[in-house]
């Protein structure tokens, strides 16, 4: 399949203006609602990196210069202290450097977080130009930065979208490599592919993948020879390579974070490959991602390597992290581009054919307006999905339930996102009592859970129990019945009830 | 790109055994997906219309059947006479005579509806392999048959799949008419496309676009006037439905209602209207589905395969736009459009597959995996209409409704705000109930000219002794009820999911 230098609709100018248009419309809709809480996409990750970037920005302000009491100064920044290290913090840092110019605004992440996806588009359009057609990039970029999960994800305060933009770069940078075979290119992809791995390090599977791709399609041996390839290999695997070795051995940070995240059993399981299939859906939908299977297999042999190269270190990834990819949405993000860049050949392929098609003006005319529709359908669902619902009133629920606790009472509770919502908007923070998932992954680890013995455990020291998730403590009838039988109720209201641990009835 | 395959073998079936094997895999596991879970309860697709039609099965079943308590008979029997008549009621009399034979099993309905959507598929891939690759009339024959939507919706108790295979018959016989004249086809494509719409009116759209383009593709109109093949057809395609609404309007005076409050002409100027339906189409073929099948229109060869499916969207398009409260409201008014979409998805399906049939051709593995790959799609498509069916289990609603019916005796005086217009509390509890409306009902009522809530409540009341709630979610939607019967009326009677209230003895006389 030779790669046209035109498009489907002609010049180059009405390229430059759809581009434009769509890269405007993409930030516009992923600023849309700027203001909201970010309670509407995996809250509990995006509070886990708010906690973060709010205690590092006060630990960078004199103590005379914070705009709060001292108290919650030294709370916020022992909160990110004590948060588990699982990658380098480097947007929660960006974030935090931006408080100190613009003030603390939770939002500000979402700017950040919505222009790497956004930028990430570029790249995905630079690739898929290259692997496909103009054509086949245009679609593919529509998909990338138009598929509502994707707007909604994308704007959430992780580490993913920029991941997923360093990773794109690192593919476009290892497929010109290829093409090229200068010490540029080799340069710029290993550089480009070490920072995506080293901001989040699931993105190596992608990454290897597409690049065994690369290297089998050229032959193993000449390219063992090639000191390009090694070179590449080095810079992409040093920074994180680095960060880990000073995590595990020396600062003691990452110890932790390769516990309960590996469950061979599951492979066994026909369950865990629907309810994989089950996120995929709800992501892409199952078409698009057979759609993209197709395109990669037609590509030609060279994108064909690299495409199933992709997705080979998906399917890698997701069998190494079998419990994370069946039940959290997010884990995925990085199949978005996958898919938009498999499909661009069968775009290319069924451009080509439309081109025969006559009248012309016909064709072109009804396909503007079909992908006009489809996209503006698509924004205005995410629009709906972001306007719907307004978190802005929970900060105050959280403030008062905080109060009631004292703020630095140390408390247990089952409270929405692991206590996060408490410990920002509250300043309280809890420890978390086992949700049922938490139990369900210990059991799928072996752990056998005293809930008895560890219920006592937990809460010795702790003043107060509190229950915000009336149901989560309703699928744990025993700990429920402990605690209306052993303790007495400190204060209930609307949507809470404290337990008072310090005077067992 | 090297190109080695012949352009006009098939990819996915290359040989006549493969042929015959993937046609015998796509209609077997379509048939087999559709009767797992057979002995379910109808409820997991619009449980109203098929329960609609249940009820008239079965009373058609009690008029002779032996051994059935008469009280039972009665109340089937009355139930029966009030229910609306909407199409003629053959999928139930077939059901009733199956009764007869085996016993009353509510799930033989299920059986028949599924063998219709399978032998519409068997016309749907005759139609597509006249219009289509061989390729494409493959495509065209998985999608109509394994969209998870067709899936669940051609095995509901309703006229509907009957319709859709009628209306495929139709339309292939009127194909093939087009192509090769004679009175065969001719009589075929009439009887189909009158039987189309005698068992339910709507396939009217449909069949006359059929035939308005099998005619005019062929002939001028005034060629086509003089041609008795053509009066044929139109005689045969008419005369069924016109007989019985001649029928039912002056004879038997079943169907004079049936004509009001489907044609809502100041909906066309709300935006919304246009957004809802679309919303239904999606549930049917997704959004970029959609989008893709419109698309798919240009990818088809012949400007003649093009200007038949064209004509077929329109008649969709005009006919949503007649009932277009009920095309916006409800999802399976759209049913007909699932092999209008699966032809037209086709068209791009079969240039699909012709590209990857050349990029594999060099590669044996490639070949490989792109077969896996088709394989994949329809065992996975299965699969999660399987996981979808065996995730609810509505048998225990059998027995819950009859323990409501017990509770009011059957023969109560009761007004009801309950599930699906009450059909599940007279099927399964004998417990015939007038319905209180619920809140879609009562803002499609509102349509039409506004009640205040005293009089609606009084008029709706007047003779009842009972008041049952049985949904609960309803009952919150309307807070003005709910207040009003816990303010003014005694409980009588509650249990596991239901309420009674005693309107014979008001709280405050």
């Amino acid at each position: 399949m030779e790669n046209k230098k035109v498009w489907f609709f002609g010049n180059r100018i009405s390229l430059l203006i759809t581009l434009a248009i769509v890269f405007v419309a993409a930030i516009g809709i992923r600023l849309y609602d700027l203001t909201d809480m970010p309670l509407d996409f995996n809250a509990n990750r995006q509070l886990f990196s708010a906690l973060k970037a709010r205690g590092m920005y006060y630990a960078m302000l004199p103590a005379s210069a914070a705009d709060v009491p001292q108290w919650q100064r030294e709370m916020a920044i022992s909160q990110w202290k004590s948060m588990a290290t699982i990658e380098p913090p480097v947007t929660e840092t960006l974030v935090a450097l931006s408080y100190r110019v613009f003030g603390l605004h939770l939002w500000i992440s979402r700017i950040y977080t919505s222009f790497f996806w956004v930028l990430g588009g570029i790249f995905l359009f630079l690739l898929a130009k290259e692997i496909s057609s103009l054509d086949g990039a245009v679609v593919a970029l529509l998909f990338y930065l138009f598929l509502p999960f994707g707007i909604i994800a994308s704007r959430s305060f992780q580490p993913d979208p920029l991941m997923v933009f360093l990773m794109i770069a690192g593919l476009w940078a290892m497929y010109r490599w290829r093409s090229s075979g200068t010490w540029k290119w080799a340069l710029t992809a290993g550089l480009l592919n070490g920072a995506a791995i080293f901001v989040k390090n699931v993105a190596v599977f992608p990454l290897l993948g597409a690049a065994v791709g690369l290297v089998l399609e050229r032959g193993l041996r000449e390219s063992i020879k090639d000191r390009q390839t090694w070179i590449l290999a080095i810079l992409s695997a040093l920074p994180v390579g680095l960060y880990t070795l000073y995590g595990v051995l020396i600062s003691g940070s990452l110890a932790s974070q390769f516990n309960l995240r590996f469950f061979p059993d599951l492979w066994k399981d026909g369950g865990f490959y629907i309810r994989w299939k089950g996120q995929l859906d709800g992501i892409t939908g199952f078409g698009p991602i057979v759609l993209a299977l197709i395109g990669a297999l037609l590509a030609g042999k060279r994108k064909s390597a690299f495409l199933l190269g992709l997705w080979a270190g998906y399917l890698v990834f997701g069998m190494t992290f079998a419990y994370h990819i069946s039940t959290h949405d997010y884990y995925s993000l990085p199949v978005i581009p996958i898919v938009a860049l498999s499909f661009s050949p069968l775009v290319a392929l069924l451009a080509d054919r439309l081109e025969q098609v006559q009248p012309a003006w016909l064709v072109r005319t009804s396909l503007a307006v079909f992908t006009i529709l489809v996209c503006g359908v698509y924004l205005w669902y995410a629009r709906v999905d972001l306007a719907r619902s307004d978190y802005r009133e929970d900060p105050q629920f959280w403030w008062k339930l905080g109060e009631k606790l004292g703020h630095t009472n140390p408390a247990i509770g089952l409270t929405q996102d692991y206590g996060a919502r408490l410990a920002y908007w509250g300043w309280q923070d809890i420890s978390s009592w086992y949700y049922s998932g938490d139990l369900n992954i210990r059991d799928l680890a072996g752990i056998n859970v005293n809930l008895s013995d560890r219920f006592a455990d937990q809460i010795k020291g702790k003043k107060f129990f509190v229950v915000t998730q009336m149901s989560k403590l309703d699928s744990q009838p025993e700990i429920k019945a402990t605690l209306y039988n052993h303790y007495p109720i400190y204060d209930q209201g609307n949507g809470y009830l404290i337990f008072d641990l310090t005077h067992p009835k | 790109m090297q190109v080695t395959q012949s352009p006009n073998r098939s990819f996915i079936a290359p040989t006549r055994w493969a042929l015959a094997l993937v046609l015998t895999l796509l209609l077997g596991f379509g048939l087999a997906i559709r009767l797992f879970d057979l002995t379910d309860l109808p409820l997991d697709f619009h449980p109203t219309r098929q329960l609609f039609a249940a009820l008239k099965a079965r009373a058609m079943y009690y008029q002779t059947a032996p051994g059935i308590p008469d009280w039972k008979r009665d109340i089937t029997i009355r139930q029966y006479e009030t229910e609306a008549t909407i199409e003629p009621p053959i999928l139930e009399s077939l059901v009733a005579a199956t009764y007869r034979l085996t016993g009353e099993h509510l799930w033989i309905a299920r059986i028949y509806s599924s063998i219709f959507w399978i032998l519409g598929g068997v016309f749907l891939f005759l139609l597509a392999r006249d219009l289509l690759s061989l390729d494409g009339a493959l495509v065209a024959l998985a999608i109509y048959l394994f969209l998870p939507y067709a899936v669940i919706a051609s095995r509901s108790f309703q006229p509907d799949p009957l319709m859709v295979m009628l209306i495929l018959l139709c339309l292939w016989s009127a194909v093939r008419w087009n192509r090769n004249g004679g009175w065969g086809w001719a009589v075929l494509a009439g009887l189909g496309g009158g039987a189309a719409v005698f068992v339910k009116f709507t396939a009217a759209f449909f069949v006359a676009a059929a035939l308005l383009w099998a005619v005019l593709d062929r002939y001028s109109l005034k060629q086509a006037l003089t041609r008795l093949q053509v009066w044929g057809m139109a005689l045969l395609s008419i005369l069924p439905a016109a007989g019985y609404l001649l029928y039912g309007l002056y004879f038997a005076d079943t169907l004079g209602s049936q004509f009001s409050g489907r044609f809502f002409p100041q909906m066309w100027i709300d935006p919304f209207f246009y957004f809802r339906w679309e919303g239904k189409i999606a549930l049917l073929l997704g959004h970029v589905g959609l989008a893709l099948a419109l698309l798919g229109l240009m990818f088809l060869r012949s400007r003649r395969s093009q200007n038949l499916l064209l004509t077929l969207w329109a008649a969709y398009f005009i006919f949503g736009m007649v009932f277009d409260f009920h095309i916006s409201s409800h999802d399976y008014y759209s049913l007909p459009l699932i092999p209008i979409g699966a032809l037209s998805l086709a068209g791009m399906g079969q240039e699909m597959l012709r590209g990857l049939a050349e990029a594999v051709s060099g590669s044996g593995w490639r070949r490989a995996a792109a077969h896996l790959l088709l394989l994949f799609v329809v065992v996975m498509t299965v699969w999660d209409v399987r996981v979808q069916m065996k995730s609810v289990d509505y048998r225990p609603q059998e027995a819950y409704w009859a323990s409501i019916g017990q509770a009011l005796d059957h023969s109560a005086s009761v007004i009801a705000l309950t599930q699906d217009y009450g059909y599940p509390l007279v099927y399964w509890g004998f417990q015939k109930a007038s319905i209180w409306p619920d809140y879609g009902d009562l803002q499609y009522r509102d349509r039409a000219g506004k009640s205040d809530f005293a009089s609606r409540f009084q008029n709706l009341t007047r003779k009842k002794a009972y008041f049952l709630v049985t949904d609960f979610n309803e009952f919150q939607y309307q807070p003005e009820l709910k207040d009003y019967l816990y303010g003014q009326y005694p409980i009588y009677l509650q249990g596991e999911g239901f309420v009674v209230f005693d309107l014979t003895h008001p709280l405050t006389p």
